[in-house]
């Protein structure tokens, strides 16, 4: 475990990332361990061979391509803004001014609304007409007779 | 020299070590280059210009390589045991076993050591540019050298 902590170090040390003091212990464990000297011995090499490898052959027939896919991109249509899909952002363009009588019928029906829900909150703010209940009654039907009353 | 004149080879060398196939390195740094034109004037400064053109192109290859099922994890113990870069030493010159060896790591520890080690970028460009903090950087280019030094035995380092 200890080890793996020196190894992780050494990679820095490699990287020129650690201080002078840091690299003092780095060496000395070196002396002491052959598992770390291994790894610290196979690394620089390795980071060494890795740091003289020349850059790969740039193919001559990229700069043609690129220009060519370049000269495509720009004769595409602009779009602005980009970050709205086409359509809203035609709409944006545009400006479009709502129409008087449609902006009379949304004030209408706003002010509707409005009232609904004003009398659903505070019913006691607005008269609301008073339930009016139809009663049928039968009341008692007197049949006068010529001698005796009958009640139904 | 222009930016494109300056950031072109490095960039594509970068690019091809990381994705070990021409057409894909060739394709990457395209794409790199015609997004840059679509983000003119978002991106200022040379410096800027090339760590955006190296993020975008190491992401075009990483897409690529997800869209066709090849982000690969490297199985230690096959690698312990595989000695073929070893053999291959004897048989190939140097600069190809040591691309062999480098395609044999996983994308992400062959990234950072390919930005440190070709390129020279620091740690904390390195962060920015793959967008990961300092210490995973530190972490992958020890995962990278610790793969490495398995595949590089000893005797072959004389």
């Amino acid at each position: 475990m200890q080890c793996e902590s020196i190894q992780e170090q050494i990679s820095m040390l490699l990287d020129h990332e650690l201080s002078v003091a840091e690299a003092q212990q780095i060496f000395s464990h070196l002396g002491t361990c052959a598992e770390c000297a291994g790894f610290y011995s196979a690394s620089a090499r390795i980071s060494k061979r890795l740091r003289r490898l020349e850059q790969s052959e740039y193919p001559s027939a990229l700069d043609a391509r690129i220009r060519k896919a370049a000269g495509a991109q720009r004769t595409e249509p602009a779009r602005s803004p980009r970050y709205l899909p086409d359509r809203l952002s035609a709409i944006v363009r545009r400006r479009i001014v709502l129409p008087i009588p449609a902006a009379v019928a949304v004030f209408i029906v706003s002010l509707g609304l409005g009232l609904l829900l004003v009398r659903s909150v505070a019913p006691g703010f607005l008269p609301i007409e008073k339930e009016t209940k139809i009663v049928v009654a039968y009341p008692p039907v007197e049949v006068v007779a010529d001698d005796e009353t009958i009640t139904n | 020299m222009t930016v494109y004149e300056a950031v072109k080879r490095p960039l594509y060398s970068f690019c091809l070590r990381l994705a070990g196939d021409a057409d894909d390195a060739a394709d990457a740094v395209q794409e790199a280059f015609i997004r840059l034109i679509g983000r003119a004037g978002e991106i200022s400064g040379a410096a800027s210009v090339k760590s955006w053109l190296y993020t975008t192109a190491r992401n075009q290859i990483y897409n690529e390589f997800r869209r066709e099922g090849r982000m690969q994890e490297i199985d230690e113990s096959a690698i312990e045991a595989d000695t073929t870069p070893y053999a291959e030493a004897e048989r190939t010159d140097e600069s190809e076993f040591f691309e062999k060896l480098l395609a044999r790591l996983t994308l992400n520890h062959r990234e950072v050591l390919v930005l440190r080690e070709y390129e020279g970028y620091s740690y904390h460009e390195i962060a920015e540019m793959l967008d990961i903090p300092e210490s995973t950087v530190k972490m992958r280019l020890f995962k990278a050298r610790q793969s490495l030094a398995k595949m590089f035995p000893m005797k072959q380092t004389r």
